[in-house]
């Protein structure tokens, strides 16, 4: 028996607020994120001992937050109550502060037309900076795969921006925000 | 001249927008660019549509851990091993309050109980030495290491100071002490904000055998008392049986792991 002393933090912890953010774009809702985030740490320190040290720590919690995400899509598609993320129950308007600049309500409403898997590439690329070959590892596909994904959610992307906004559809409606 | 189109394709593109090319390639994808209007018009929006993104989703490490997330990597110590052995002391607490807490006094006069003495001992010990300011503990908690080590070796056991900050308590410090039958005692002291003060005695040379969880009450005083493997260990603090419980699972909880 040796004294009490405060351990160091696990290694997971530290990603929790990236998983959080991923989540929420996933979900818009926040408390069906943290939820979600939940089951994926839970997931994460169960496997933690299995797990081979021949990857990233960040792509691999991505992927079982990933895999937890997809199950519950498939889940929710079978029972009609899963209402998380029906149309009509988008959660708070707001969601933690984010959307809240006009371009980015029409930014959220296009990226909601687009299929799951295309909105998830797109965060876990463009928001979390995975490589490509990381996000295929999260989102078990191959490379290919993930590139010719990419490449249909961004051009789906914009095309809904465009035609929203009704204008020309050559000219992105979205400012570069710098 | 622009190259072929075929050359820069989509993943090259991705690439560019997303910032993860070599500067040669870029300054060659940046060279097409400008002879390809479709291409250029086609990166100016996926980049677009990428800084909104980031824009839209910055990353807030300073938010709160929701506390659900953070008890998953609390060390079993505190959640998981309470909870453990929270059955097993509701029975032995049932035992305790059964058989009649507040007759221990009598009771340990005149049988040969295996804690014989060790609450009179452990709240004399607490009145004595809790009422002391100055000289409370003769090794502060500043020395933590040095006073569980030179406890341990005294007592011949590997003692701990259980961690009682979640209830409030932090270590003030400890001190060996004389116990009846020639024998000695380790006792650790607490405080909280208030200036209540909780102490641990640790006492050896206990003969019988392990005892259940066993509560006593005197002078404003609560006790909780067990023997384990040949030690006597008591908690005495000024809090009521209810407040001093939880307090009380949690050493036990500690220590007895």
């Amino acid at each position: 028996m040796l004294p009490f002393r405060r351990p160091a933090p696990h290694a997971i912890e530290a990603e929790i607020p990236r998983l959080r953010r991923h989540a929420r774009g996933l979900l818009r809702d926040p408390v069906a994120a943290d939820d979600l985030v939940q089951d994926c740490l839970a997931k994460a320190l169960a496997a933690w001992q299995q797990r081979r040290d021949d990857g990233a720590l960040r792509p691999w919690l991505f992927a079982i937050l990933h895999n937890t995400w997809r199950n519950r899509l498939r889940r929710e598609a079978i029972r009609p109550d899963g209402l998380a993320l029906d149309e009509e129950h988008p959660g708070p308007a707001v969601s933690g502060g984010q959307w809240e600049r006009l371009e980015l309500q029409d930014l959220q409403a296009a990226m909601d037309m687009l299929a799951p898997e295309q909105r998830s590439l797109l965060l876990l690329i463009g928001v979390e900076g995975l490589s490509y070959e990381e996000a295929a590892r999260a989102q078990g596909v191959p490379l290919g795969t993930v590139m010719s994904r990419l490449t249909r959610a961004r051009e789906r992307l914009r095309i809904l921006m465009a035609g929203e906004s009704g204008a020309d559809p050559n000219r992105p409606r979205l400012r570069r925000v710098k | 001249m622009s190259e072929p189109r075929s050359s820069i394709d989509d993943a090259l593109l991705h690439a560019y927008v997303d910032d993860r090319l070599a500067s040669a390639d870029r300054a060659r994808v940046e060279a097409h660019l400008l002879q390809d209007a479709e291409a250029a018009r086609k990166v100016e929006a996926w980049a677009a549509q990428a800084d909104a993104l980031r824009s839209a989703f910055p990353l807030d490490e300073a938010e709160p851990i929701p506390a659900s997330m953070r008890a998953l990597f609390a060390r079993p110590t505190w959640m998981e091993r309470a909870r453990a052995v929270a059955p097993r002391l509701a029975a032995l607490l049932l035992v305790a309050i059964l058989s009649g807490g507040a007759g221990w006094w009598s009771h340990g006069r005149f049988t040969a109980s295996p804690a014989a003495g060790l609450p009179r001992e452990a709240a004399r010990a607490h009145a004595i030495y809790t009422a002391e300011v100055l000289h409370a503990v003769e090794v502060p908690a500043s020395q933590e290491k040095h006073l569980v080590a030179w406890l341990s070796k005294r007592l011949g056991t590997q003692l701990k100071a259980p961690y009682l900050g979640n209830a409030g308590f932090n270590l003030v410090g400890g001190r060996l002490l004389p116990a009846g039958r020639s024998d000695l005692a380790a006792q650790f002291m607490y405080e909280n904000t208030r200036g209540e003060r909780l102490t641990l005695y640790i006492r050896d040379g206990e003969a019988g055998a392990d005892s259940s969880f066993r509560v006593s009450e005197e002078n404003g005083a609560t006790g909780f008392y067990w023997v384990d493997a040949g030690y006597g260990y008591a908690l005495v603090g000024p809090l009521r049986r209810e407040a001093m419980l939880p307090i009380a699972r949690e050493v036990y909880a500690q220590l007895m792991d």
